[in-house]
């Protein structure tokens, strides 16, 4: 559906409803499945409304960038499958920025235990959290988030014996030790829109992700070229505080 | 008797076809073939960038991709390899003789297929998953067609290799046929003599009412029932 | 009776754009289904036709000569700017016809106060319906204007205009099930009781 700005707006002032009859703090339905590929050491697919988003995860070994810590890197693929817009190739600045996003959120609210993950000082596990985006139709941040999340809490980590990780057996031990939720806002004049589809997204002025814990803010992303006022932010925080509640029920459902 | 039980041309289970998965690409399929899981999103006919296009055909272009938690061992490499390209380029030469690029001169035709996991026999699977999805955009196409990987394990010619079979076996026979018979994709891994080679050929040729079949069947489904693009992965 | 490509064709109507011949026989070259002795394939990217009426969206200026239209079609549609009657821009939703040829776009409307939708040109006819029955329920119980293009561009501007949207694509969805003319009435009947 293409939709311009003004019929966006007027149909909100008047009916006080999204095109696709949601609220504006309204999600659309949000699906996660665990455990979809076997081959990886931690998986999830996630969709919220049209958008689809893969995680997998593969446990490697080596030097660590950072003394007892396990390396955690996280990236992004924007498949060309997902949308007429992406072409094969290289990340481009929009899967670069969803990526370190995600990853920085991951790493500020500590979900993984990283310094367990260190054999000493100079070694230990890489985590490699990979993400594609399959589907978009909008909001592929909050899709990919999701994604993350759900496959950082399937993530078994393989025995190494010898300095050879054995892919067979797995270590008995609990890395997860928090978790992160986000909400995207797209704003159009007055209105602030969570979860915008990519109509909603295309005629925005400005975009806000945040991402929380239980007590923290982990996660800020201003995104186009608008502005919020310090007020507006400080409200979509308390926004997605409420709707954690609602997040962490799908997310730690499909067990 | 194959490590795994299986009859000589008996293929790996599950052997799973859905089409129309993705929103925004014209046609997609999702295939499940033994270990591999294989997702294909194809896009167009569409305008081609003047470089780009012939004047009696579509251009088409094939870009194969594996995941890179798509194997159990290491994490592979987001940039495409040399393998990958390879695959894309024989892919795309096999597709080229089904798919009736001259009714779409000067346009465009991408497929674009991802790996998600891995086991052996991933090229001629996603052969097949893309001309399901060509199918599913209703590009025009002279007729279907399918591939399996024959093998030759303990001396013996067989079909849809394990990853067991295909790495202790003598050779690897990628094949990918239409439903006249005519072989679209052709290489060979290891060493055969002629009349082995005549052996793999009748069986495979002997799979393809099976594939034909599973390509209407899926093709009822989607026509006849309420359209939903939804990719799960389990159902 | 679903029909594969390269299943044969035998005394059916078919248009020549989705089949060929071989050894004097004629073959589908795209999916589709064949009821009554037509032929009707599953059409997803539309193919301009000579006298089509179609929707589409403005997505670039050519020296001030022409303007680009976006058909969603293997190739785009051009505007001539000279002799237009009415004032366009990049960004807006035009509808006209196909009248010179297949790639210029004349008698043109501007559409505003809706939305864009696009569905499948195979499924445009069931939106329409006998006579434009399907079309005028959907009209009236939403009261919207629906203007629809055979490349299978909808725009739908009016009072309900999400409602008259899901119908669409309901349409498009169920397009092959019996009953869709009573199943689109009910829904939105039922749909209007809820307010």
């Amino acid at each position: 559906m293409i939709l311009q700005k003004e019929e966006i707006l007027k149909h909100l002032r008047k009916e006080g409803l999204r095109f696709d009859e949601r609220a504006p703090y309204e999600y659309r339905p949000i699906k996660i499945e665990k455990n979809v590929i076997e081959t990886a050491e931690g998986s999830a697919l996630a969709s919220i409304g049209d958008t689809v988003a893969l995680a997998g995860i593969k446990v490697e070994i080596g030097d660590l960038f950072e003394e007892g810590k396990a390396n955690f890197i996280t990236s992004v693929e924007l498949s060309p499958m997902a949308s007429k817009g992406f072409e094969p190739g290289p990340p481009d600045e929009r899967s670069i920025e969803i990526a370190r996003v995600i990853d920085r959120g991951f790493r500020s609210a500590e979900v993984l235990a990283l310094d367990k993950l260190a054999f000493d000082d100079k070694t230990g596990y890489t985590i490699f959290l990979d993400i594609y985006i399959l589907n978009h139709g909008g909001n592929m941040l909050d899709a990919g988030y999701l994604a993350g999340m759900a496959a950082l809490s399937t993530l078994k980590i393989p025995k190494v014996e010898d300095e050879t990780i054995i892919r067979d057996e797995f270590l008995n031990i609990d890395v997860l030790q928090n978790y992160v939720t986000s909400s995207t806002f797209a704003t159009i004049e007055e209105f602030h829109l969570l979860d915008p589809n990519e109509s909603e997204e295309d005629v925005s002025d400005v975009m806000l992700l945040l991402a929380v814990d239980d007590e923290h803010i982990v996660g800020a992303q201003k995104m186009k070229e608008g502005s919020y006022t310090q007020e507006q932010i400080l409200e979509l925080v308390d926004i997605t505080f409420k709707k954690r509640k609602d997040i962490l029920k799908v997310l730690k459902g499909d067990e | 008797m194959r490590s795994d039980g299986r009859k000589v041309d008996e293929l790996r289970s599950p052997l799973k076809l859905r089409v129309g998965v993705l929103t925004e690409a014209t046609g997609s399929a999702y295939l499940e073939w033994g270990g591999n899981r294989i997702i294909v999103g194809v896009f167009g006919p569409k305008d081609a960038p003047p470089h780009f296009t012939r004047p009696d055909k579509a251009t088409l272009r094939v870009d194969y991709k594996m995941s890179t938690f798509s194997s159990k061992e290491e994490h592979g490499r987001s940039a495409p390899s040399r393998r990958s390209i390879e695959i894309s380029k024989v892919l795309r030469e096999a597709l080229s003789k089904i798919v009736m690029l001259e009714k779409y001169p000067q346009s465009q035709i991408d497929i674009h297929i991802l790996v998600l996991q891995a086991e052996g026999g991933t090229r001629v699977a996603s052969f097949y998953a893309a001309v399901a999805a060509l199918i599913a955009a209703g590009i025009p196409m002279r007729t279907r067609a399918f591939g399996i990987s024959a093998g030759k394990v303990n001396d013996e010619i067989v079909l849809d290799l394990s990853k067991e079979e295909d790495n202790l076996g003598q050779a690897d026979i990628p094949v990918c046929m239409d439903m006249d018979g005519n072989v679209l994709l052709f290489q060979l891994d290891g060493k055969v003599k002629p009349e082995e080679l005549k052996k793999a050929f009748e069986l495979i040729e002997g799979k393809k009412e099976f594939f034909d079949k599973m390509l209407r069947e899926e093709f009822e489904k989607f026509y006849s029932q309420e359209i939903s693009h939804e990719f799960r992965v389990k159902e | 009776m679903i029909v594969l490509p390269g299943d044969e064709l035998v005394n059916v109507r078919a248009p020549r754009q989705y089949t060929y011949l071989k050894d004097g026989k004629t073959y589908a070259a795209v999916l589709g289904i064949v009821e009554n002795g037509t032929f009707t394939p599953y059409e997803f990217v539309y193919t301009p036709k000579l006298g089509d009426v179609v929707v589409g969206r403005v997505i670039a200026e050519k020296k001030r000569v022409a303007y680009i239209v976006d058909l969603g079609a293997y190739k785009t549609a051009v505007i001539m700017t000279r002799g237009l009657p009415v004032k366009i821009k990049i960004g807006d939703v035009v509808m006209g016809k196909l009248e010179q040829s297949d790639e210029i776009l004349s008698n043109i409307r501007v559409l505003r106060g809706g939305a864009l939708i696009k569905i499948n040109p195979s499924k445009i006819a069931r939106v329409i319906g006998t006579n434009g029955s399907m079309v005028k329920i959907i009209k009236e119980k939403t009261e919207t204007s629906v203007y629809v293009g055979y490349n299978g561009y909808i725009y739908v501007a009016g009072k309900n205009v999400s409602k008259a949207i899901k119908a669409i694509y309901t349409i498009e969805r169920r397009a092959h099930i019996r009953g869709l003319t009573d199943f689109i009435s009910d829904m939105l009947e039922g749909e209007k009781n809820e307010e």
